[in-house]
């Protein structure tokens, strides 16, 4: 199968100087194709709730590639309900790049991108989407809209791609100061994102549908942070891709119905699952999801989970339907991705202990400064409070720019380490 | 003293406080502390910063949050807690009325901050005076007077001529050696070398001639709005507030809004949202060198920009921080004051024979061509380089003489090439590879318009005219990765050599993907796929096609256009000649003497009978 897949992906990567349109079509073919294996014959050891999220995601990628005239380039952190309540498809530049990857074709992306002028040390999700928008295989959307959050590559890639396709682009400016201050700076943008909006589509807002879609996120965050609950003591089989998939039913997602139908779900499933087992890790920053040695050592397994990803829940906040610019702008300014890392470590810290994790694997991805460079804080930190701490150094995205043999004998001698220690630890 | 790095620092605030402002400049060659505190990804200047900011003199320090990397510093500084006043300035990505007014909010945290730490009262009066009196040109240093704003058409015309330097910060040696190399005033327009703080009385003068009611009206307008408990989106409206005041008569919070204003008005830095008024950078500049740095983004988006224009010449200089290379950086510059035809006028030794040779001491092997007074090749040789320079440059150019039956007195003039250029001794005079190349590939055929060289160390790609005259060039980074060391190291993981490489690698049959871009990663990349039994003629295909792709990529940012011809030892690698025509879409020529073009152009350089000599074996 995997040969099969590499295959597939050289033949896109084949189509994408000269015929993107082809290359476009190959890679809808797929993930249509997907999409119906997932719906007829979901994988077994996967909860209902799980498999909903990964049709819902592979939708979230079908269709803004297919009808780009209904849509936005978006940052993985923009509040999309104003998107939603027009009826937007939002691209999401990271979920596009971790689609690509999964068709095994992000290898002529970035050589694409780099081509092109883009420096190799630039992060790999945002390489392959500048190959892709840059070939041309990803059709000009209506506008483009990033946020600050939560690196320098959102400053360069949605200006870059507003540029060659020549739209309208809009940024919404996070400071780094988390206060109320902020929040009121950042709500102000988010009106004006609104008129912007109003603009492009030519209707003004229906600011009752916008409520409406800000309460159905509350909502759905509410149920997640119960999932959160449910997890420390609970054992539900998953895949490490499904944590990436909860990435956007946090963020770009939130406020569909889609997604608050997910989390109902997987709080059913949660309450009807197995006690705990085995070892039980937190993951910090993006999941090489496609990483041989990592699928079979966490994918389905009893042995070793990761139990949550710290890019989720990251962001929760009360939300106040009768105040959507202040709820999304709240939702931003206080993510634990934004301001000093001593906010996502020690945020990370408390998931460690809600969840009871046995060990933290922190990913430093490959061109993300702001990770690499709050390693050492952070390993320091998790550790002082208990938590082993792995540094990996690796790539979420780009499979050429990673050694299988060195994350195997990493991830395996921590895990080893990780029993050895519970073992200890339940003798004592 | 106050330490700072960005060049949106409020840094004269700190006159204020009766202190003394300077910036840390870095000149590190090692990293292993910023390394064990970070992570060795991090940029070269940022490391170098964490490493500047361990010497115990650096008590004081204020950075602003323009990149990942200073956010990560300033976390990684306070866990240390080595600084007694350590304090980050938020920067606003925007510079519209709503910013100006966060960024005043900025400017007034720091003055309180600083205010409680050293027990000092600020003193406005004084900051305004030091405000007025830095208001320089931080570009060409000339002073800014209230007539005429730093950002003016008129202040940027009047500039001289010079080479402007811009991209990411770049150490001090760097400006220097430019100077050094061309003889002309080099401008410093990298991320923190032009500071641009609009001179106060400027800004109040714009203020009461556009009878501005300040950046207030829209953020007030916005709480005014929820403090009277209107709904959202309604606009409210303007409450007028009073600039008729001069700079010195101004009250405190105008005086701050102001300076908020003129601090982030200056040229933008390229991780300010609106980034066109960098268009303006080194318009009237004879070239432009671009410096960018390992791990730095934001510049190396810009460069790409840059080289778009085919008409402005554009160095590209990476870096990773340190001063480790600057052997390569020379060359560039050398040959980038040629192509500017900025080099000074050669004086010969005054020889009075009739021929003329060209030494090229590359890496690997050291060529010598001797040529007669009509341009024709009567002598050559191919050595290898050897542990010496100057012993494989006298030993190939004896064995070209004894070729052509010459002594050494027969020669008038012998021009030196390559990295040995400068230490070899030998010779009149010494030229860069990149001239050199460019002449002896039009020497060998005159149609050629771009000439591609793998070298040992390094490749290159040269854009010539129609009189083998250097219209741009690019060169590979400081990575071995897409270099003949990289072949060479790939063959000795296979147990192969050079030779059965070039042979092998033609014979393959399945499209290999080496995908890595890293040397080291590569290696062990092909390890894995000798112990998966993958046929060598397939991974030579693939090692093939990996380098092909770099050197295409090259061909790219060059705007490389045909007829090619690839030059150097890697010319004799039919399998990446063949690899590298696939990506380029167009047959590559090889000439028989690809390995000896270098030394050709030497030769030719030689006075009365380079440009205009054709091809005459």
């Amino acid at each position: 199968m995997a040969d099969m897949i590499q295959k597939f992906g050289n033949l896109v990567d084949a189509q994408i100087p000269d015929h993107p349109n082809a290359a476009r079509r190959l890679l809808l073919a797929a993930y249509y194709a997907k999409r119906v294996q997932l719906q007829r014959f979901p994988p077994k050891d996967l909860s209902p709730a799980r498999n909903d999220m990964a049709v819902t995601s592979m939708n979230a990628v079908i269709h803004p590639l297919a009808h780009p005239e209904k849509t936005g380039l978006v940052s993985i952190f923009t509040p999309c309900e104003l998107l939603q309540t027009y009826g937007i498809y939002p691209m999401v530049a990271e979920a596009m790049s971790c689609y690509i990857t999964g068709a095994d074709a992000e290898r002529g992306f970035i050589d694409y991108a780099v081509e092109e002028g883009i420096p190799e040390t630039f992060c790999s999700y945002h390489k392959a989407l500048l190959g892709g928008i840059l070939s041309e295989v990803i059709r000009k959307p209506r506008f483009v809209v990033n946020t600050s959050l939560a690196c320098d590559a959102n400053n360069l890639t949605f200006r870059t791609a507003a540029e060659h396709y020549g739209v309208p682009h809009f940024y919404i400016d996070v400071p780094y100061d988390c206060s109320e201050e902020a929040v009121r700076y950042t709500a102000d943008q988010l009106r004006e994102f609104a008129k912007f909006l109003e603009e492009d589509q030519k209707k003004p807002l229906d600011l009752d549908e916008l409520k409406r879609r800000v309460a159905a996120g509350g909502r759905t965050m509410k149920k997640l942070a119960a999932c959160q609950t449910l997890k420390r003591d609970r054992y539900l089989s998953n895949d490490i891709t499904d944590e990436l998939y909860e990435v956007f039913a946090n963020h770009v997602l939130l406020g569909t119905p889609e997604v608050e139908r997910f989390a109902g779900t997987l709080l059913r499933d949660l309450k009807k699952a197995e006690p705990t087992r085995g070892i039980r890790l937190l993951w910090m920053h993006t999941i090489p999801f496609y990483q041989k040695p990592l699928r079979e050592t966490l994918n389905f397994s009893s042995r070793c989970q990761v139990v949550a990803c710290d890019m989720n829940y990251d962001a929760y906040c009360e939300a106040d339907p009768d105040k959507p610019f202040e709820s999304m702008a709240r939702r931003l300014v206080y993510d634990s991705f934004n301001g000093p890392s001593d906010r996502r470590i020690r945020r990370s810290l408390g998931m460690c202990r809600k969840l009871d994790v046995d060990g933290v694997v922190y990913f430093c991805h490959w061109g993300c400064k702001q990770t690499q460079a709050a390693a050492q804080n952070a390993r320091a930190i998790l550790e002082e409070n208990g938590y082993p701490t792995l540094i990996l150094d690796g790539d979420g995205c780009d499979s050429g720019n990673a050694s299988n043999g060195q994350t195997a004998t990493r991830m395996q001698a921590f895990i080893e380490m990780l029993e050895e220690r519970k073992a200890n630890r339940t003798v004592r | 003293m106050i330490y700072y790095m960005c060049k949106y620092t409020p840094l004269e605030i700190f006159a204020g406080f009766g202190e003394e402002t300077e910036r840390l400049a870095p000149n590190t060659d090692s990293f292993d502390t910023a390394e064990s505190l970070g992570h060795p990804n991090m940029c070269g200047y940022g490391k170098g910063i964490l490493e500047a900011a361990q010497n115990p003199d650096v008590q004081e320090l204020v950075l602003v949050s323009c990149c990942d990397v200073v956010k990560r510093i300033y976390d990684i500084l306070k866990r240390q807690g080595k600084q007694k006043f350590l304090y980050l300035v938020d920067l606003p990505h925007k510079t519209s009325a709503a910013e100006e007014r966060y960024m005043e909010g900025q400017i007034r945290g720091l003055i309180s901050a600083y205010a409680a730490y050293s027990g000092k009262k600020f003193d406005v009066k004084a900051a305004l005076s030091q405000w007025s009196a830095s208001a320089v040109c931080g570009a060409c240093g000339s002073a800014v007077t209230a007539s005429q704003s730093i950002n003016s058409p008129e202040h940027v015309e009047s500039e001289q001529s010079y080479i402007s330097l811009q991209g990411a910060h770049s150490r001090e040696e760097l400006p220097e050696m430019i100077r050094r190399i061309t003889g002309i005033s080099v401008r410093d327009d990298t991320c923190t070398g032009n500071r641009n703080v609009e001179a106060p009385e400027n800004i109040f003068a714009a203020y009461r001639r556009e009878n501005r009611t300040g950046s207030e009206r829209i953020n007030r307008g916005a709480e005014q709005a929820r403090e009277a408990g209107q709904s959202e989106g309604e606009p409210v409206p303007e409450r007028k507030q009073d600039f008729s005041f001069s700079a010195e008569q101004a009250p405190e919070n105008l005086v701050i809004h102001a300076y908020a204003h003129a601090l982030l008005h200056q040229m933008p830095c390229m991780r300010m949202a609106d980034v066109k008024a960098r268009d303006s950078l080194g318009r009237n500049a004879l070239g432009v060198v671009y410096h960018t740095m390992k791990f730095c983004d934001y510049y190396g988006f810009e460069y790409a920009e840059r080289k778009k224009d085919p008409e402005k010449p554009v160095l590209k200089i990476e870096t990773d921080g340190t001063g480790q290379n600057s052997g390569q950086i020379s060359t560039r510059l050398e040959a980038f004051a040629e192509s500017l035809h900025l080099k000074t006028e050669r004086e010969h030794m005054g020889g009075t024979g009739k021929y003329t040779a060209g030494v090229d001491s590359g890496s690997s092997s050291t060529d010598a061509v001797i040529l007669d007074n009509a341009g024709k090749m009567v002598g050559w040789s191919i050595v290898s380089t050897g542990a010496g320079a100057s012993t494989g440059a006298e030993k190939a150019l004896n064995e070209a003489l004894r070729m052509a039956h010459l002594k050494r007195e027969d020669l008038r003039e012998i021009v030196s090439t390559g990295y040995g250029r400068e230490t070899i001794g030998l010779g009149d005079d010494s030229v860069t590879e990149i001239t050199c190349h460019a002449l002896g590939a039009h020497y060998l055929d005159p149609e050629i318009r771009t000439v591609i060289d793998i070298g040992g160390q390094d490749s290159k790609v040269i854009r010539i005219d129609e009189n083998g005259t250097v219209l741009s060039f690019v060169m590979n980074d400081k990575c071995a990765a897409g270099t003949g060391r990289f072949l060479e190291m790939m063959a000795r993981t296979m147990e192969l050599s050079m030779e059965d490489m070039s042979r092998i690698g033609l014979k393959w049959k399945n499209n290999v993907q080496i995908s890595s871009m890293c040397t080291v990663f590569a290696e062990s990349e092909v390890v894995s796929l000798i112990a998966r039994n993958t046929p060598t003629e397939d991974i030579i295909h693939g090692l093939n096609l990996s380098v092909a792709g770099r050197t295409a990529a090259l061909v790219k940012r060059v705007h490389g256009e045909g007829p090619y011809m690839m030059t150097g030892g890697v010319a004799r690698n039919r399998g990446i000649v063949e690899a590298l025509s696939g990506k380029i879409g167009e047959k590559i020529r090889v000439s028989e003497y690809a390995q000896l073009c270098g030394a050709i152009g030497a030769a030719l350089i030689c006075a009365d009978s380079g440009g205009s000599t054709r091809r005459n074996f």
